[in-house]
């Protein structure tokens, strides 16, 4: 028996071409998996699940700042620098943010401080929707180095940023909501590294 | 962009997968490990080899790029879901999947199947993958985590032993039922 014949004999005695398994529906397993994903995310131990988005922000809109609104689904994947903290979560993070449509005021150390994770970071690359920081300051809840910031939106032009500048960034259950994410010149920096003495 | 890039992955990788899981499992073990491996490929979206940024104008991968990766998570889903009922069913589903599997094997390929239950788990799985899924040996090294060299030693010598077995069957004029294949070995 050659190569040939070894061959068409297993074929012939594939299961597949003789079991009654109806065929998978691909559209209903596609949003089973996002529905289970977003449903099934591990959650930062820092999280309080009963805090609603909107303590959070939702302020108005200010010239210079980074606009991020508008259905975006974002997360946050903390590469871990040192391994300890919240960020030795071994699984990336990415839930689905309702973001409605949202222009954003200028970030105070207020506005943001009900984020559980809040760093000061600088944008090393941005390929496709995947936006890596090199974390600068960290102001609340993480020690990691990087973090990767994953859009997940059907506007990508809502989710802007340029390599080398300066962003505060919070976020919640691994989420950053509209408005979370805002550009920042050095004063405000300061201004925040003076809120949360970092 | 990660919602698309996933939905393209899925309209590729979905029925191929599905035929992967009922040619190992029970259609009912298929189906759940199916699901297993979309949110596994979910998660690891990022790291599917040949899955662009999504940035194309073409969503769709390249099926010979993808599925030898997928593959690998959906034979992992698999080993995970057969330990898990391992520990749980042992008894119970042995016997609802000898049930299962009895009719759904004709008799004319009992033979085969029996030439192929023979081999090392590892063999078998290799060489399934490599008729029924149609994947070269760089794709199995893929599927497998084996190194391609591995893979064709592995594959040569299973088809040598498969094909010896089968041959020497083909030649016994009532060579028909296993157990006596089973008894001159």
């Amino acid at each position: 028996m050659n190569d040939d014949e070894l061959l068409a004999r297993l074929k012939s005695a594939d299961p597949a071409l003789t079991r009654s398994a109806p065929p998978p529906d691909i559209d209903r397993l596609v949003e089973a998996t996002l529905n289970t994903a977003t449903a099934t995310v591990p959650q930062p131990a820092k999280a309080t699940a009963g805090r609603s988005r909107r303590h959070l922000l939702g302020l108005a809109a200010a010239a210079g700042l980074l606009v991020l609104g508008g259905g975006i689904a974002t997360g946050v994947m903390a590469n871990n620098g040192s391994g300890s903290g919240r960020s030795a979560a071994p699984a990336p993070v990415t839930l689905t943010a309702q973001g409605g449509s949202a222009k954003c005021a200028e970030p105070t150390p207020d506005s943001l401080r009900g984020y559980p994770t809040l760093f000061v970071g600088t944008v090393t690359s941005v390929k496709g929707s995947s936006v890596t920081f090199h974390i600068d300051h960290w102001l609340k809840g993480g020690d990691a180095e990087t973090v990767v910031l994953v859009g997940d939106t059907g506007i990508p032009e809502t989710l802007t940023f340029s390599e080398g500048e300066h962003y505060i960034v919070g976020a919640k259950d691994g989420v950053v909501p509209p408005c979370a994410a805002n550009g920042a010149s050095a004063e405000t920096i300061s201004k925040f590294r003076q809120a949360f003495g970092k | 962009m990660r919602r698309a890039r996933f939905e393209g992955l899925a309209q590729v990788v979905v029925e191929p997968l599905h035929r992967y899981l009922v040619r190992r499992a029970s259609a009912e073990t298929a189906e759940d490990v199916l699901s297993e491996t979309m949110l596994v490929l979910w998660r690891r979206i990022d790291e599917v080899p040949g899955l662009g940024t999504g940035s194309g104008t073409d969503p769709r991968p390249d099926p010979d790029e993808v599925l030898p990766w997928c593959y690998g998570v959906a034979r992992g889903c698999l080993a995970n879901a057969r330990r898990a009922d391992g520990r749980r069913l042992r008894l119970v589903e042995r016997l609802i999947r000898s049930q299962e599997q009895a009719p759904a094997w004709p008799a004319d390929h009992s033979e085969l199947h029996a030439a192929l239950d023979a081999l090392g788990a590892l063999d078998r799985e290799v060489v399934r993958l490599w008729a029924w899924e149609g994947l070269t040996p760089r794709q199995i090294a893929e599927a497998t985590g084996l190194s391609p060299n591995a893979v064709s030693i592995r594959l040569h010598r299973a088809k040598a032993r498969l094909a010896d077995r089968l041959g020497r069957k083909d030649a016994e004029p009532t060579g028909h039922k296993r157990d006596e294949g089973r008894s001159g070995q």
